[in-house]
């Protein structure tokens, strides 16, 4: 199945060449959250936050076909 | 005592009378300074009746034991009065320079009294305190008015000045210090103009005095460091691109105010957010004192309509006077920043009220006639001019000068104002942010994020990740973190650095970090215990004073829209907020009854009878 991936803030700089905006992703079908971050070029030690189509995630939140999967840096408020 | 300067500065803008003051430091320990020792003096002397603009009213600036240290951000006071817009208690926080310089001048606070006949300005030279005339100040900018003051008085003196909004009673108007650093919310500025006091100017030479100052220096290198390694091989978003940053995680939760609230996402964000901000308009950044993260914005608009240079964005003015307008104009909104900054006024207030403006014109509820302009979603000219018109009271500035619920019910439709205890919201939707609706209803100080900033846990995971859309589990969260900040605020610290470095990392935040910082620089002893029940009976002081003044859980409310009408679109789409079942669980975790009074048993715990 395929999946929409949005990198924002200085994760950015993990999405491939060229990506404007989102780019796709193919995995197998039942994948979880957890399972498909290693398919990305993100290192272990960047602290992320992951929206599955804007809504919170856990690391076995399931994912299907087209959903839009979301991470940013934890940003600071104020 | 040892990081308290155990000296209170009372001054009586009536009498004139001017007096040093020992402070107690048993009460010192128990409302550990700032924030806590502003409540403990308006419960102790004001009647919570009082009409904030009168002469019952007092203005009071206190410091926190860890401002003026070079604990990491040791750099906050607080203004605490009852406030003109909300008629509740407020505290209002601000960082820079000014609060370290009145730390090291020898005062833990200022109680400013009565009210001047002729405007004045207090000059605070150390030891020496003198009622000095301001006539030839009112009416200038809060930048000219810093300017004439320390070339007047020492030029390494720092202020806290109202500008032309304060003296106008805009109920919205801020204090701001060191030019640009604002003590904004609930109106602080109209009390300090109603006491004709325009500004505060301050020197002060002294070292803050420690109990052990080896521990103190390795306890701030121990935390400090923390930071600097997790800093040290990334961009830290907050130093790089200011707070302005945040909208990437209130657009992607859907809770980025838009429309006045209609809407919780914004097509023009990204034209708006922090990072347009540094890569169009961004000088330099600007650090607070003690402050390692620098989250400060010099910038400037070159040319243009909006031409002008000065501090801001901030997030939350990027959403008042952005999105909640429709406004994707980043210079237009920088534009009325700086206005707001110059003119003294809250941007968060002001760009709500504006937002609430348009909306009644769009519903056909305010004529434009009545306006003298055109007020159209995403006008930023007209966002310009309007605030320019509300801080000096010209034209349709006198109505926006009474903020949104007072304008909006005057038109016949105040479930259109967006606020709760008459304050507007800050820049998180409820609907999607269910903690921060909570907070909101239960801040009291009217709507705030800062009194325990949910978006933390609900939208950056800080320190961890609690789904936003769920109301459940918030109320024994939000309990904590209200506590916890009000640490913050009291101790005199910035919750910026504090949230994540400076309490453990787990969901309920013990102070550990906070605890071993105050004992080494008071000697007070705290265990963690008496330190979090210190932060406990702030917040229920706080409540009490409410109370007092006739608040309980009728006031804690929100707007119609926010829990009634589903949110149409974006990733909240479909929910409203569930305040009413959080409050009954709320209430009951404070020890309060049910209509939001603290129980005697929780007063007397908390040694707050005495106030009975």
């Amino acid at each position: 199945m395929k999946i929409s991936v949005r990198l924002l803030v200085h994760l950015r700089q993990y999405c491939p060449e060229n990506t404007i905006d989102t780019f796709d992703v193919s995995c197998n079908k039942g994948a979880i959250v957890s399972s498909f971050l290693k398919l990305l070029n993100i290192p272990a030690s960047e602290q992320t936050v992951i929206l599955v189509n804007g809504r919170h995630s856990e690391k076995d939140t399931k994912l299907s076909d087209g959903d839009l999967v979301t991470i940013y840096p934890p940003v600071a408020g104020g | 005592m040892c990081g308290w300067t155990n000296r209170i500065l009372r001054v009586n803008l009536t009498t004139g009378n001017i007096a040093h003051e020992k402070q107690d430091t048993n009460i010192a320990k128990d409302f550990i300074g700032g924030r806590g020792l502003g409540v403990y003096y308006m419960l102790s002397e004001v009647d919570p009746t009082c009409d904030p603009l009168g002469v019952e009213n007092k203005l009071i600036m206190t410091v926190g034991p860890l401002t003026g240290t070079r604990a990491p951000t040791g750099a906050r006071y607080m203004v605490i009065t009852k406030s003109p817009l909300t008629g509740a208690l407020t505290c209002s926080n601000s960082g820079g320079f000014f609060p370290a310089e009145l730390k090291k001048a020898g005062y833990d606070g200022i109680i400013i009294e009565g009210k001047a006949t002729e405007p004045v300005f207090l000059w605070i030279n150390g030891d020496e305190v003198e009622i000095r005339s301001a006539k030839h100040l009112w009416g200038k900018t809060t930048h000219e008015t810093d300017d004439l003051l320390r070339s007047e008085t020492d030029p390494k003196a720092r202020t806290s000045v109202i500008g032309p909004a304060g003296e106008k009673l805009v109920l919205f108007a801020s204090i701001m210090n060191d030019k640009d650093r604002a003590a904004g919310r609930s109106g602080v500025g109209a009390v300090m103009g109603a006491k004709k006091l325009k500004g505060v100017v301050v020197r002060g030479k002294n070292r803050v005095l420690l109990a052990d100052e080896e521990k103190f220096k390795q306890t701030s290198k121990k935390y400090l460091d923390a930071f600097r390694e997790v800093k040290k091989d990334k961009p830290y978003p907050l130093s790089v691109h200011g707070t302005a940053i945040t909208s990437v995680a209130t657009q992607a939760n859907g809770v980025f105010p838009t429309r006045n609230f209609q809407h919780g996402t914004f097509d023009g964000w990204e034209s708006i957010s922090g990072e347009a901000l540094t890569e169009k308009y961004l000088v330099k950044t600007k650090a607070c004192y003690s402050c390692p993260i620098g989250c400060g914005r010099l910038t400037k608009i070159p040319d243009g309509p909006f031409k002008g240079e000065g501090e801001g964005p901030e997030y939350e003015t990027t959403y008042s006077l952005g999105s909640d307008c429709c406004v994707d104009d980043l210079a237009a909104l920088t534009k009325a920043n700086y206005l707001c900054n110059e003119l003294g006024i809250d941007t968060i207030s002001m760009g709500s009220a504006i937002a609430c403006a348009m909306e009644m014109v769009e519903k056909g509820y305010l004529e434009e006639s009545e306006i003298g302009r055109s007020l159209q979603w995403g006008d930023g000219e007209a966002m310009v001019e309007l605030t320019r018109q509300t801080g000096l009271r010209n034209g349709f500035g006198e109505i926006l000068a009474e903020g949104s619920l007072r304008m909006a019910t005057r038109y016949g439709h105040p479930e259109l104002a967006m606020v709760s205890k008459g304050q507007d919201f800050a820049g998180y939707d409820p609907r999607g942010a269910q903690g921060m609706g909570l907070g909101y209803a239960t801040s009291p100080i009217g709507a705030s994020h800062m009194r325990g900033d949910s978006p933390y846990f609900e939208l950056l995971g800080v320190p961890l990740k609690i789904d936003p859309q769920s109301w459940h589990n918030k109320p024994p969260i939000m309990v904590k973190w209200q506590d916890v900040f009000s640490i913050f605020d009291a101790a005199g610290l910035c919750v910026f650095f504090s949230v994540r470095y400076l309490v453990e990392q787990t969901i309920n935040i013990r102070p550990l970090p906070i605890m071993e910082l105050l004992n080494a620089a008071t000697g007070a002893d705290y265990t963690l215990e008496e330190l979090e029940k210190a932060g406990e009976r702030v917040f229920n002081a706080e409540r009490l004073f409410l109370v007092k003044a006739g608040f309980s859980r009728k006031d804690d409310s929100l707007p119609p829209r926010i829990t009634e009408e589903p949110m149409p679109d974006g990733p909240a789409k479909g929910l409203v907020c569930h305040l009413d079942e959080m409050l009954d669980h709320y209430y009951q975790l404070r020890g309060w009854s049910n209509d939001g009074i603290p129980g005697a048993e929780k007063l007397s715990e908390l040694g707050l009878d005495q106030f009975v």
